[in-house]
């Protein structure tokens, strides 16, 4: 009796499963680019029993592969062999300063789940232990070619944010923003660090990369500070000063939370000429592939962005208990959607006609790419056009291909930058290079 | 029933095992656990339900994943057990048994995928009304349980 109940038992299990799998294909054919912009299409939310789950495979690029640019652009490695370069900062004197990083892998098991994503972050290269180190690329000629590779600075946290202000250089460790000094010129930073602040680190640290910039006028610092879990499933209290960009006093260290239910900033960037604060957010995962979109915005002095309590304005989250209509009632619709789970990360606006009059006054996304779709999507830096300061029209691929035809990633795109030249740079974080992009 | 049989059911270590087949103890043992797992699993859920800590979650999370754990081992041994013992006749209420089994089984397999969502909606109100349907089985496999000659003819 008990064999022919497994047997059964197996049968019902298996075909489980297959019922699961098909619900998992069907990701039915959703206009991605209904995503881009400043109104997305927002469909109903999904409660999941496994939800979609595609971690392209990390392969890395052989010799001779490079992204794709378009037909009149020409990208070339200027750094290669790097750990998790995450993020390029260009120094006055036109010396690249390339931030080598990893997350600080503080998070406990809680849950059985947790040992799945930590087995399918492995898979996506992501486990990998965190270099800890600022290297500096030197460009002996000021052509564009850096050959002059060192370290710059080591011993580090977790880093991921770098800002300089006159003398002071801002490192965003994941746990403290701590200062040092810099001359221009120094290919190293031989004196010590000096603590600015604390910032949120551990415990748990889901969101580890803490991006940093500063005031045009330089007498204030911001840092993004993203969440500590997808959806506020860890618990209020780790979530203390999170999903938040915090404002910090350069004099004193003190802060305050400038802009708040930010999911996951990053690419905290300050528009050219003006005060507006410009982020990236990475929004949240298991409602479907097509929502949240990841977004651009403004972030305005004091606004609610809605994480975790709604999306996208007062789009509630079923998941979040107990609510607070308080907060949601005030939420701020972003400014313009990305498309779902491309994971922004990087975001730099272009100044210089270098690359041409149409990539000039627009931002560069680097977009680090999806793990929770059927269908990839990100896994490229693409340029969002800006009219009088104001994102405007459909954001447009500009460097591409960092998966290869098989659906495998040879790179990722972080951070960008541009450089002396104009030139954009991007840090490939799984390509372990750092590729730079100019006009024929 | 009567309050040997109910004693029986809730204690199977009292139970006199044939020396030649440890496997029926050894299911009755694991399948003791699980249906105590998901036990468990129910009131951790009901817990959250009245006081959103989510370390709540995580205790009914471990319960069910557990529970699978204790229930999985439990069938292989049931096969094990039937090898042994090759019964020539299955009642009817053997079978009932078996099918009540089965229904736990599958529950608390979707029950696991439900916790693993995040937050509030990994228990309210699918993971909650999961774990109370899984305990009424539970509970109904113990009392056929406790008629357990219909299901186990233990020899001497």
């Amino acid at each position: 009796m008990n064999f022919s109940f497994n047997r059964l038992l197996g049968t019902v299990a298996v075909s489980a499963f297959l019922g699961l799998a098909n619900v998992m294909a069907n990701s039915a054919t959703f206009d991605k680019s209904s995503q881009i912009g400043a109104d997305p299409i927002l469909p109903e939310p999904n409660a999941y029993l496994v939800p979609p789950m595609h971690v392209a495979k990390a392969v890395g690029w052989k010799e001779g592969e490079t992204p794709t640019v378009p037909a009149g652009y020409k990208i070339a490695a200027i750094a290669q062999g790097l750990e998790h370069p995450r993020q390029p900062y260009l120094l006055p004197n036109g010396d690249m300063l390339v931030v080598e990083s990893n997350g600080p892998g503080l998070e406990p098991v809680e849950r059985p789940k947790d040992l799945i994503m930590g087995w399918v972050q492995k898979f996506a290269g992501a486990g990998a232990k965190s270099a800890n180190r600022i290297t500096l690329l030197h460009d002996s000629t000021a052509s564009g070619t850096y050959d002059q590779k060192s370290v710059f600075l080591g011993g580090l946290y977790s880093p991921f944010g770098v800002v300089l202000v006159g003398s002071d250089l801002y490192v965003a460790n994941t746990d403290a923003i701590v200062k040092f000094h810099y001359n221009t010129g120094d290919l190293k930073i031989t004196g010590p660090g000096e603590k600015l602040t604390d910032l949120p680190g551990g415990p748990i640290d889901h969101h580890w990369t803490k991006s940093l910039t500063a005031s045009p006028d330089g007498s204030k610092l911001y840092v993004g500070v993203g969440s500590n879990s997808n959806v506020m499933e860890n618990g209020t209290g780790v979530e203390l000063d999170r999903a938040a960009v915090w404002e910090v006093d350069r004099a004193t260290g003190a802060h305050r939370i400038y802009g708040s239910g930010l999911r996951n900033p990053n690419g905290l960037t300050f528009y050219p000429g003006g005060n507006t604060l410009w982020v990236v957010v990475n929004e949240r995962d298991e409602l479907g592939p097509d929502l949240v979109p990841d977004y651009l915005t403004s972030v305005k002095d004091g606004g609610f962005y809605g994480w975790p309590y709604s999306y996208y304005g007062q789009h509630l989250d079923p998941r979040v208990n107990p609510q607070r209509p308080d907060l949601v009632a005030k939420a701020i619709p972003p400014d313009y959607a990305l498309s779902s789970h491309v994971a922004p990360l990087g975001l730099a606006f272009n100044t210089s006609s270098s690359l041409g009059e149409e990539y000039l006054n627009g931002a560069f996304i680097g977009e680090h790419g999806s793990w929770d779709r059927a269908e990839f999507n990100g896994y490229e830096v693409v340029y969002v056009p800006f009219v009088n300061a104001k994102p405007t029209g459909k954001a447009a691929p500009f460097v591409t291909d960092f998966l290869n035809a098989n659906g495998e990633t040879r790179g990722r795109p972080v951070g960008v930058a541009l450089d002396k030249q104009g030139a954009l740079i991007v840090a490939d974080d799984l390509g372990n290079t750092v590729w730079r992009i100019t006009k024929q | 029933m009567s309050a040997v049989e109910v004693s029986q059911t809730l204690s199977p270590i009292v139970y006199r095992y044939s020396r030649r087949n440890l496997a029926a103890y050894c299911f009755d043992v694991l399948s003791t656990g699980a249906g105590l797992s998901f036990t468990g699993a129910l009131l951790t859920d009901f817990v959250y339900s009245k006081s959103p800590d989510m370390q709540w979650t995580n205790f009914s999370a471990w319960l069910l994943f557990f529970g699978m754990v204790f229930a999985t081992a439990a069938g292989f041994f049931g096969i094990i057990s039937l090898i042994i013992e090759r019964p020539r006749r299955i009642s009817a209420l053997a079978w009932l048994y078996v099918l009540i089994v089965l229904c736990i089984y599958v529950l608390a397999f979707f029950n696991n995928l439900v916790h693993s969502r995040d937050a509030w909606a990994s228990v309210v109100s699918t993971g909650l009304s999961l774990s109370a349907a899984t305990f009424c089985f539970v509970i109904l496999a113990a009392i056929f349980r406790a008629s357990a000659s219909t299901v186990y003819r233990v020899r001497d």
